[in-house]
């Protein structure tokens, strides 16, 4: 298994109270998968990946769990350490890529910068790479744009330098890419997802995608979890979990979202997400779930084997 | 970047003419100094020769233009109540409160900035609490204040250090410390509050993700972009501390401008007023102006803006 991230639990200590906007997630990734995460906004996703790169911002913290990396616990890691594993094997594209680039510095330099982390170039050599990346991200006129500065440069060309540069390494295991296409127009997206599927298949690297967009993950996950409330609640191979599946809040957010070449009407969830620093005691859907039962308000179900690959947190997951 | 500078130095130049205009009329409007110069029982015809000699009777627009005309050459007039060349007060004056201002200020970058960093880098931990407190009792001493207790305590107390005047390179250390820790604290808080917040951007973040080590992620990718408003306020706090040492340099008898200021000031001396404001306004315009060009250098917005 190329990552296995167990019980994964974000904590903050804020003046509001304790809140784990990550609460004990489990998923785990192949080499050369792809595993889609989505959910509503404020679920966790982002934290989420964060905590697995070991950059969850102050005051926060992770409390609990394993990020194994080819059975390598992160989490034990020295912070020199992390930091090569940041730098060759793991790396990610932040949700907001445009504001993610240093305003101060030349893109080229801050390419290369990620370059040298984990190769050691001469300063020749150095430039052909990052004019490279460049123009493998598919960035017109590479050599004379690298000197330019990122406000130079239009969204979807920081975009693609932010991409270029979180495939810097030579050695690159794990992608994570965190909403990557939100911000852009709807044809750069398309370019910009058959970009990344590309890469995989050049580099082979497991993918983590998080989005919205179901139309996107249909299109480049082998499976999806869903998030709800800082939890996993279902997760099973992409095909299986939009055509069959089981918990309510997945069928909710399914019905809710936009499908690709599908007109359908879209219904909104009922009512919000709970506030992260009052969970509900049970489950954490059955304030908004339709078919909610005493036993969903009081205790939290475990998950549920459905297929050998698909499993549900709901009392009721084998019942429909 | 030609064009930027040549317009910012444009500007400076006509700045610095509209405050000598200003300068020029506000003495001449807020009294006589002839009858300051002169003895209460001078004559008529005494007034009219001190007149002449200094050239106040001809035309406004004159005596401007010759007053302008011979600062350009160094000339700034001679001192009514020292009987000596303004020029030469200057000379004599002027490098000691540069000294003093400068030391205020090296105390201000090397212990402000530095400190402001590492407090906002490590924050609620120990550096953190012991950076702030520093900085709380720098903001809310007052410095005449500071200074007695500076004076009881190192001179007095423990005998160490000098308690006035200037010898030897030991006696600038008090002053520097009465003048500089306010600007130091001001420094610290400044440098913290913009160090949280580029620390919690995302590119600080895509800094760490790419594995780069602490010390880059924190002084070349957040600092970098921290030193923009540090930087301005430092330049600031530069030209407070020059034209501010009046405290601190009658506290410990330090020969500089301060206490050149209030003697002119009290004496009326118009000639040294008016070459004081003027070479005091000329420095924070020009000071102004290379904060600027910097600013220019270190912002590629502005830059190409
Ligand atoms: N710095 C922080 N301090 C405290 N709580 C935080 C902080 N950052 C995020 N959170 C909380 O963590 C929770 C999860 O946020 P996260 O950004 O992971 O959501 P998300 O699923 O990525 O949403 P979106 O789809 O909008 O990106 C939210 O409830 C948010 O309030
Ligand atoms: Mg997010």
């Amino acid at each position: 298994m190329l990552l296995e991230v167990k019980n994964l639990r974000v904590q903050f200590d804020t003046l509001m109270g304790l809140s784990s906007p990550v609460d004990g997630i489990s998923f785990s990734l192949e080499k050369g998968e792809t595993l889609g995460i989505v959910g509503e906004s404020g679920c966790g996703k982002s934290m989420s990946a964060s905590a697995i790169l070991r950059l969850v911002p102050p005051p926060g913290r992770i409390v609990d769990g394993e990020v194994l990396l080819d059975g390598t616990d992160l989490l034990k890691a020295s912070a020199a350490n992390m930091r090569q594993v940041r730098g060759h094997y793991m790396s990610m594209v932040l949700q907001d890529p445009v504001a993610s680039l240093n305003p101060v510095f030349p893109i080229g330099n801050q390419v290369a910068e990620a370059v040298t982390v984990s190769q050691r170039l001469r300063r020749r050599s150095l430039k052909e790479k990052v004019i490279e990346l460049l123009q493998r991200v598919r960035i017109p006129s590479a050599e004379n744009r690298i000197y330019e500065y990122p406000h130079q440069m239009s969204g979807g060309m920081r975009q693609r330098v932010a991409g270029a540069i979180s495939f810097a390494s030579n050695d690159l295991k794990v992608l994570i890419a965190d909403e990557p296409t939100t911000a852009l127009d709807v044809t750069v997206q398309a370019q910009y997802l058959d970009l990344l599927k590309e890469l995989q298949a050049d580099v082979g690297f497991g993918l983590i995608f998080i989005s919205h967009d179901i139309g996107a993950v249909a299109e480049l996950c082998d499976k999806v979890s869903v998030m709800y409330a800082g939890k996993i609640v279902e997760t099973g191979p992409t095909r299986t979990i939009i055509n069959h599946p089981r918990h309510p809040y997945t069928k909710a957010l399914l019905d809710c979202l936009p499908r690709l070449n599908e007109v359908k009407r879209l219904e909104p969830i009922g009512g919000e997400p709970p506030n992260p620093f009052a969970f509900p005691p049970g489950c954490r859907f059955a304030p908004r779930c339709p078919r909610a039962t005493e036993l969903c308000h009081t205790q939290y179900p475990d998950f549920v084997q459905i297929d050998e690959n698909h499993d549900a947190a709901c009392w009721y997951a084998n019942e429909s | 970047m030609g064009n930027f500078i040549l317009g910012r130095l444009l500007q400076a130049v006509l700045t610095l003419f509209v405050v000598s205009l200003f300068i020029f009329l506000l003495v001449r409007l807020t009294g006589d100094p002839k009858q300051v110069l002169l003895p209460i029982e001078a004559s008529i015809e005494q007034y009219a020769q001190l007149e002449k000699a200094l050239g106040l009777d001809d035309p406004l627009p004159e005596q401007y233009v010759r007053w302008v005309g011979k600062m350009l050459v160094g000339d700034f007039g001679t001192s009514s109540s020292r009987q000596i060349a303004v020029s030469q007060l200057l000379r004599e004056r002027f490098p000691n409160t540069l000294m003093l201002a400068g030391s205020g200020f090296f105390l201000a970058i090397a212990v402000g900035l530095p400190l402001g960093v590492l407090s906002a880098a490590h924050r609620g931990r120990g550096t953190d609490v012991s950076a702030r407190v520093f900085a709380i009792l720098g903001q809310s001493m007052p410095s005449f204040w500071l200074g007695i207790m500076l004076l009881m305590l190192f001179p007095v107390r423990l005998g160490v250090l000098p308690a006035g005047g200037k010898s030897g390179w030991t006696s600038i250390i008090l002053p520097a410390v009465t003048l500089g820790w306010f600007s130091t604290a001001s420094l610290l808080r400044l440098t913290r509050s913009t160090m949280m917040e580029t620390l919690s951007s995302d590119y600080v973040k895509l800094a760490r993700i790419k594995g780069l080590s602490e010390r880059t992620v924190i002084w070349k990718h957040a600092f970098k972009n921290a030193a923009l408003p540090v930087l301005t306020l430092a330049s600031l706090l530069l030209f407070g501390l020059i034209t501010g040492t009046i405290i601190a340099e009658t506290v410990f008898a330090w020969p500089g401008m301060g206490s050149l200021v209030l003697s002119a000031v009290v004496n009326r001396d118009f000639v040294v007023v008016q070459a004081l404001v003027i070479v005091i306004s000329a420095m924070y315009i020009f000071g102004n102006l290379t904060v600027d060009i910097l600013y220019a250098f270190l912002n590629p917005r502005i830059r190409y803006g």
